[in-house]
């Protein structure tokens, strides 16, 4: 079914569109669960949440892009649930990573700069995406949005791992340029 | 948290970005994996000398009664670590040629095409591989085809890094149930020698395949207990790891990995009334798997009630499975916090004749829009 007539069934309040959203991108929502949590249990709560958090926006939301839209919810609530049992688990897998590779980024990483207060970053971060060439924006997205590891992004677009590494070092390092070009580097 | 600010930024970031490194990029076949073809068909080599000095004594595959005698030809098994002359041996092999009176219903599988996705790694050192990992409930290989002491030197020699204990005990390789990536089956076949018949007999030897219609009908179906999503068949699957087509085995397995977890465009059917899962306590209830085949080929939807009708799995041991005995009257809790109806009631939806009860029940266990609110 169509993104467009799956967003009409919910604002026609029609339960279908639940059905169809997991049909279409039930394995999309819990592929960025699963790679942030690492729990079935988990990752399936967070895809159940994602649908009952869309169907709770629409209306009012009307995305046009459904993949990336959910697949927006279905992060933020996987970071969030990580964030609550982070302290529980052993190690953290890709987001603790993360977490320290963007280190470089900031100086102050306890400081919330208020360009994220005011929503402006986010428009920052796309602008400074869309400068890339596609394959390193691309390769940046898959570690920091997606959380794959570095491994798996070698595997997907046929890099080696040293070389992943060195594009998402340099993406960082230019990021960390824009950020304080921006007066975001706290 | 730190640097939380700057990972939640960029999950708010362009959503036409996010697609597009969604999409499966278009790729090359790699130097590398040139190399690694050059590479196996040297260690071919090796795999003859081996093959023609094992040892005789393996156990036979004992013939069902009603089976008749066909020649097959082995395909070389791709790698060893003993060196010598690759010859392509003929044997016998017992199959089983039961009157097929059930195809099955799913679409046929896209074949592999001439420009397959980007090869996997191969395992090596790479510990983080799982792209050919499968030694899961789906292929029962076991001790009884390759014999224990082989079957446990195996998992000696790659269930573990040797120099490391386990990295973490909470991590289960996606779809392998393992800590250890390279316990995969393409290993497993070049220590063990198990043919490519005797694979495929110990796993046709299951109930559940007899069920599908005998061995020509399982290789035919689609893998994953006849998924329909599938893009391969489990006949695909063997020359996947038997075959001497590389484009095969990289597009088998590299779909495999992909298909069930990192691939966001596989539309993989998320079973939310009947767990998947070796954690789920029907899953260990006897019929299981062949309540799966039978809905892969009746093409209903899976379903508690449809399994426990399948099964005749009697309302008691349903209970007793799950644990409910003492707490019936309990809310259902398991299923999520604020569950309206009582363990009992569940049962009783399942079991029972009121279809008003079963609506009410199944109408909130999973996708009400009350949910999480407390009643």
């Amino acid at each position: 079914m169509e993104d467009s007539r799956i967003v009409a069934l919910y604002w026609e309040r029609d339960e279908s569109a639940l059905t169809h959203t997991r049909e279409k991108y039930g394995a999309y929502c819990h592929a960025i669960a699963w790679q942030i949590l690492h729990s079935r249990e988990d990752a399936a709560e967070c895809e159940n949440d994602t649908y009952l958090r869309a169907w709770n926006n629409m209306p009012p939301d009307r995305p046009q892009g459904l993949r990336a839209y959910l697949g927006a919810i279905t992060r933020r609530l996987s970071l969030d649930r990580w964030r609550q049992s982070r302290a529980q688990r052993r190690g953290g897998g890709e987001v603790a990573l993360s977490l320290e590779e963007l280190g470089e980024c900031v100086s102050h990483p306890d400081t919330v700069p208020e360009a994220v207060e005011a929503g402006e970053i986010a428009a920052i971060l796309s602008d400074f995406l869309r400068s890339l060439p596609s394959a390193e924006c691309d390769v940046f997205l898959r570690r920091y949005w997606y959380f794959d590891s570095v491994a798996q992004i070698a595997r997907r677009y046929g890099y080696s791992e040293s070389k992943v590494k060195m594009t998402l070092k340099r993406t960082r390092d230019s990021l960390r340029a824009v950020l304080e070009k921006e007066g975001i580097y706290v | 948290m730190m640097n939380f600010w700057l990972l939640n930024a960029i999950g708010d970031i362009d959503p036409d970005l996010v697609e597009r490194a969604a999409q499966r990029p278009r790729k090359v076949l790699p130097l590398r994996w040139v190399a690694a073809v050059a590479a196996a068909a040297v260690m071919v080599v090796g795999l003859g000398a081996w093959w023609l000095n094992r040892p005789a004594d393996k156990p036979p595959i004992t013939p069902p009664a009603d089976s008749t005698t066909t020649t097959t030809t082995n395909e070389p098994i791709t790698a060893t670590t003993i060196g010598g002359v690759i010859t392509p041996t003929t044997t016998t092999t017992t199959v089983t040629t039961t009157v097929t009176t059930t195809e099955p219903t799913t679409e046929p599988t896209t074949q592999p095409t001439t420009t397959p996705d980007n090869p996997p790694d191969t395992g090596g050192d790479n510990k983080e591989c799982v792209v050919h990992s499968l030694l899961y409930h789906s292929i029962p290989v076991g001790p009884d085809a390759v014999g224990k002491e082989v079957y446990d030197a195996f998992f000696e020699t790659y269930g573990r890094d040797k120099d490391e204990p386990i990295p973490d005990p909470d991590l289960i390789y996606p779809f392998t149930e393992c800590h250890y990536p390279e316990s995969n089956i393409v290993n497993f076949v070049k220590f063990t020698g198990i043919t490519k018949e005797e694979f495929i007999a110990s796993v046709w030897s299951q109930d559940w395949i007899a069920s599908v219609g005998g061995v020509e009908a399982f290789l035919n179906l689609p893998y994953d207990f006849g998924n329909p999503y599938s893009l391969f068949t489990y006949g695909d699957y063997f020359d996947a790891i038997y075959g001497d087509d590389p484009h095969l085995t990289a597009w088998v397995f590299h779909r495999r990995a992909a298909n069930v977890l990192n691939d966001p465009d596989y539309p993989y059917q998320y079973c939310y009334r009947l767990y998947s899962y070796p954690e789920d306590p029907l899953y260990n209830l006897e019929g299981y798997t062949s309540y799966k085949v039978y809905r892969s080929l009746s093409g209903d939807s899976e379903s508690i009630i449809g399994f426990v009708e399948f099964a005749g799995i009697p309302r008691e041991k349903f209970i007793e499975a799950y644990g409910w005995g003492d707490k019936l009257d309990e809310k259902a809790t398991d299923h999520f916090e604020y569950a309206p109806y009582t363990y009992r009631q569940f049962v009783d939806a399942i079991y029972g004749d009121d279809q008003a009860l079963r609506d009410w029940v199944f109408d909130r266990y999973v996708f009400h829009p009350d949910y999480p609110k407390a009643p």
